[in-house]
């Protein structure tokens, strides 16, 4: 069956009303159970919309909400997705998410979507990030996002901005830039000792995505191993250092530049 | 090709409207519904065009991987 409800002899113009409809999804994550209730309109030369209330549970996770989406004449679709309640206890843990995301062109070839999403009490591999907003946008493969964190009990806040050229392949380039600043490291991010940091660093760095995605686990391990070139710099503002035992107190201001080859 | 093992129960067949209850195209498919209901007009449905449809307790196995959606047996339709 294509988009407008056509088999190869049978076509549906007019309404179809799904009541209680479940779908099975089976993906990498794991088996998704989707229950939705929609209509449908399908029409001849005016196009078709959908109104879904969906509610997706997977063993871990769970997200439900309403798509509205709209296929006109010339194959242009519109499809918004609000996300009314979702929650994770996966490996990005979250208590809470709700947003909306919007999709739009050329069906099936060209699509752009964007959105933005509230999360709380995100947790990812054991940090508590506290609040995260994200707003994104996704053209074809590549996507651009801007997450802003408050993480909760580290005293550290955060701003970055990540850009990729392709969504899927991990050995694409992805770019990171930001801030953070701290009004002393806590929680996790507690440095060893008695070190007490306060102050703002900047940073652009790039590398493959996959390389990025491992690099703070191979630093804590000594074992820094690329598969590329990761480059970029720290820019580093009235960051104050203060070690009591060691009788250091100091402020360090300056940028350097980073590279790890291969 | 098809649906091996597929039952239903056709409740009524009008001029305008048919519905069929208890929809299993097999256990290898995994695909079922309680009811269907389909509207139609004598003079549109033998061209191919039903008019409208009222899908009750839905149950589709599908596919999700990186090429993207796997229709399973439905990518027959």
């Amino acid at each position: 069956m294509n988009d407008e409800g056509e088999g190869k002899g049978l076509q549906v113009r007019g309404p179809i009303k799904i009541n209680e409809g479940l779908l099975r999804i089976a993906s990498p994550m794991g088996e998704v159970v989707a229950a939705i209730d929609g209509d449908l309109l399908l029409t001849d030369g005016l196009g078709s919309q959908a109104h879904i209330v969906f509610a997706l549970q997977h063993p871990k996770a769970r997200i439900s909400g309403r798509l509205r989406g709209i296929l006109d004449a010339s194959d242009q679709l519109q499809l918004t997705l609000d996300i009314q309640d979702a929650a994770s206890e996966a490996e990005i843990q979250f208590a809470e998410m709700a947003g909306a995301i919007n999709i739009n062109g050329h069906f099936p070839a060209a699509l752009n979507g964007g959105g933005s999403l509230s999360l709380k009490d995100v947790i990812i591999e054991g940090v508590n990030f506290g609040h995260v907003d994200l707003v994104g946008d996704i053209k074809g493969r590549a996507a651009e996002a801007e997450f802003l964190l408050g993480c909760a009990g580290t005293g550290l806040s955060l701003q970055v901005r990540a850009e990729t050229d392709d969504l899927i392949d991990p050995t694409s380039l992805l770019r990171l830039m930001g801030e953070m600043a701290t009004d002393g490291l806590k929680g996790p991010f507690k440095l060893p000792g008695n070190i007490d940091l306060v102050g703002a660093v900047a940073f652009d760095i790039k590398g493959a995505r996959e390389d990025l995605q491992v690099l703070t686990g191979r630093m804590q391990s000594g074992a820094v191993r690329t598969t590329g070139d990761v480059s970029g710099w720290i820019d580093v503002s009235q960051l104050g250092i203060n070690l009591p035992e060691q009788e250091v107190d100091a402020t360090i201001n300056g940028k350097a530049s980073l590279l790890i080859d291969q | 090709m098809g649906f091996h093992g597929a039952t239903l129960d056709v409740k009524s067949v009008g001029f305008a409207r048919a519905v069929i209850n208890n929809i299993d195209l097999g256990s290898n498919s995994n695909i079922r519904t309680k009811s269907v209901t389909i509207d139609y007009a004598l003079e549109r449905v033998f061209g191919g065009t039903i008019d409208g449809l009222v899908v009750d307790a839905l149950e589709v196995p599908i596919g999700l991987n990186i090429s993207g959606v796997d229709l399973g047996p439905l990518s027959v339709l």
